[in-house]
This record gives structure tokens, sequence and C-alpha cells, in this order.
């Protein structure tokens, strides 16, 4: 996808807040992908549509990390429980 | 929290592309969303559960270690669903990941690999659905013939 596209489309879903339902995201999360969109916007206008396409190549990045529940969310989580209750150690 | 935000922000860019980007761009961010909002799920009743259940313990005049099987006996009772859903999880990632990687690198999805991950992932949210009475996030319905 070119860099125009990047901002092509980017500009199209900015301007319509239909495009947040069209996408399927619900009421919260809507709501502050909107201002997600926002700061986007900000980024292509002002260092141009490149930035665009390297924000996505960060995201790609990022999604290389563990998704679910974690093994040391868990134990932190049970941690957590055990100290409201007064259980030492 | 952040992190799907991020991702959702990516999915609604694919929507204004036409092509494969506007058919999978709901999809995997109605996946994604299933896959956080579930994760939030599980996690607090298993919170809530490991409480509870320890919080009963204790009541009952149980000591330290009485409390404490309490509440690995409530956690236990969540290996199931979060291994499951664990699986759901990591496939629907494979999945967007598959997605935003094709964007970026100006190429078309791996769609064997994409069938193979959105098969696991619901085989992963069915068993999660089948060993837990907590009500799952919906998920989207797929295209006819996908799977």
């Amino acid at each position: 996808m070119s860099d125009d596209v990047v901002a092509e489309t980017a500009a199209n879903v900015l301007a319509s807040a239909g495009s947040l339902a069209a996408v399927g995201v619900p009421g919260p999360i809507g709501a502050v992908v909107g201002a997600a969109l926002g700061i986007l916007a900000s980024i292509v206008r002002s260092v141009g549509p490149g930035r665009a396409v390297k924000v996505l190549r960060e995201l790609k990045v990022q999604l290389e990390e563990e998704p679910g529940i974690t093994r040391e969310e868990m134990d932190a989580d049970m941690a957590a429980v055990l100290l409201e209750l007064g259980v030492e150690g | 929290m952040t992190k799907t935000l991020l991702l959702v922000l990516v999915l609604a860019l694919l929507v204004g592309c036409g092509g494969w980007q506007s058919v999978h761009a709901p999809i995997a961010s109605s996946l994604m969303e299933a896959s956080s909002s579930g994760e939030t799920i599980l996690r607090e009743a298993r919170v809530e559960s490991m409480r509870s259940g320890g919080q009963a313990a204790r009541d009952s005049g149980g000591d330290d270690t009485a409390v404490r099987a309490a509440v690995e006996a409530a956690a236990a009772g969540f290996e199931c669903p979060v291994a499951a859903f664990n699986v759901f999880a990591g496939r629907v990632h494979a999945y967007v990941r598959e997605l935003v990687a094709a964007l970026a690198e100006e190429r078309e999805p791996d769609w064997s690999r994409i069938i193979l991950d959105l098969s696991a992932a619901l085989e992963g949210y069915r068993a999660a659905d089948a060993c837990t009475d907590l009500d799952l996030p919906a998920l989207p319905a797929l295209p006819e013939g996908w799977l």
C-alpha cells in the first residue's frame, strides 16, 4: 500500500464517525478510538504519510507480544488475593 | 488495553482500502475486542472466585494453610477456560499479525495460514466456552464457506 493510500484512508476514516461502527468498534472503545484517530491524523499532517506507514510497522512489532492471560499474571493475581486475605508468604 | 486500542486503530485504517482489507478489518477488529474483553472477564472472575473461596475458608475459622488451599482450589477451576481462551487469543493475535504484516509489506496475506489461525481460534473459543459458565464475548459471524 502506498503512502498516499495510507494518508487518503486515514483521512476517510477520520472524516466519518460512522466508520467506527463499520469496523465493529463497540461503544467505550469506539469513543477512545476517535481520539486515537485524531492523533494519527496529526501525525499524518505533521510528518507526512510515511510516518503513518512507520506506525504500522511499529504496531507489527507490538503484535509479537504474548497474547492471552499469562502464568505470571495469574500468579500475581493469586498473590494479591492471598495478601488481601492476610496469608503470609 | 492500549495495545488493543492501537490495533483497532490500525484495523480502522484498513476499511477504506477496499479488497481483502475491507473484508477482514471488521472481523479482525471484532475478534480482537472479543479477545481483550474475554481476557478481562476471565481474569476478573478468577480473582473474584479466589477471593470469595479464600474468605469463606477464613470465615469458617480456617488458618492460612486452609485459606491458601481454598484460593488454589478456586484458581484450579479456571485452568481449563484460561488455557483454551489463550489458544483463542493466540490465534486471533496471529491472524491480526498476518494482516498487519501484509499491509506493512504491501503484499497479500498468506490465506492458508489465516484459515488455519481462524479455525484454531474458533476451536479454542468453543473449548473455553464449554468449560465455563461465564458469558464470554460473542464472536463475529464469519462469511459462509470460510472455514
